[in-house]
């Protein structure tokens, strides 16, 4: 029963090590800062997730309830990471920065990438907010 | 109940569990006492920084969310996939930015459906404004799932107040 339980936890572990190397490999590969941020979110959720999932099987729960303080961890890493993420991208978008397209051209809601231009598609309620000094 | 009242019970319950939870002392009154005493003066600095509203405690979605939590995971670990599979062949994605409508009311959840929006791998949401969000996608089909318009259901689903609330009146957002 424990070598069931060890292994499983190794394979869990090891998973959420792959998924990690995977991000960090695509940090490297993709081509610009919008992309990069996707491939690090492989991290955040499936990376993270299956290590601690995989501690979680070896900790159990335990007198010292290590357990339920593995599974805060993933709790509040699964909301603010997105935040984080969130803050980064607009933050990007409002420097200027175009994100990057197969052939070249703009995408349909980012001319020139900027948040005013954005705010041009958009829906008539979204104005409003672009006459705030950035 | 004053809504009030319910926010500051429910807030302190919860934070008397995390504490419990968190210190595993069970058995000694002076700590259980003082762990009491801790949560009381943190609903009372809620109560001061005026945290103590259906944004700050909200007690019926945190309950709707346990249903759509696991929904959530699952396609966290679908996406996952996804982009793994973009990383180890470059040549597949194609990015996309676009507007995709979000028809929950409250701003809470538009908070919920954007920040599910970024945490699932290959879509991010940069922009929340006037019922639409910019969502910057890996490979464009993330933007038409979005528009399909399943996770913006869900998250709508969960925001609504519990079926009990709205029989008495509901909270009075």
């Amino acid at each position: 029963m424990d070598a069931i339980l060890i292994g499983l936890s190794w394979v869990l572990i090891v998973a959420g090590g792959v998924f990690s190397v995977l991000s960090g490999l695509g940090v490297v590969r993709f081509p610009d800062v919008f992309t990069r941020m996707h491939a690090a979110s492989l991290a955040d959720t499936l990376g993270a997730g299956l290590i601690i999932l995989g501690l979680l099987v070896q900790a159990g729960i335990g007198a010292d309830l290590v357990g339920i303080k593995l599974i805060l961890i993933l709790v509040f890493l699964l909301f603010t990471s997105p935040v984080v993420t969130h803050a980064l991208a607009q933050a990007a978008l409002r420097d200027g920065l175009t994100p990057w397209t197969r052939d070249g051209t703009p995408t349909e809601a980012g001319l020139d990438s900027t948040v005013e231009e954005d705010e041009a598609l958009a829906p008539d309620a979204l104005r409003k907010t672009s006459g705030e000094g950035t | 109940m004053n809504p009030a009242v319910k926010h500051a019970l429910s807030l302190f319950v919860s934070l008397y569990a995390l504490w419990l939870l968190l210190s595993g002392h069970w058995a000694d009154p002076l700590l259980l006492g003082l762990g009491l005493a801790a949560a009381a003066l943190t609903v009372f600095i809620a109560w001061r920084m005026e945290g103590l509203d259906h944004e700050g405690v909200p007690v019926s979605v945190t309950l709707n969310a346990l249903a759509y939590w696991p929904w959530l995971l699952w396609q966290i670990v679908l996406a996952n996939l996804a982009v793994a599979r973009c990383i180890l062949d470059p040549r597949r994605i194609g990015p996309r930015m676009a507007w995709v409508p979000a028809s929950q009311k409250s701003d809470l959840g538009k908070v919920i459906f954007a920040n599910s929006i970024t945490l699932t791998p290959g879509t991010i949401s940069v922009q929340l404004a006037g019922g639409h969000i910019l969502v910057h996608a890996l490979e464009g089909a993330g933007i038409d799932d979005l528009r399909g318009g399943e996770m913006n259901r869900r998250c709508a689903r969960v925001e609504r107040p519990l079926a009990g609330d709205g029989r008495t009146g509901g909270e009075g957002t």
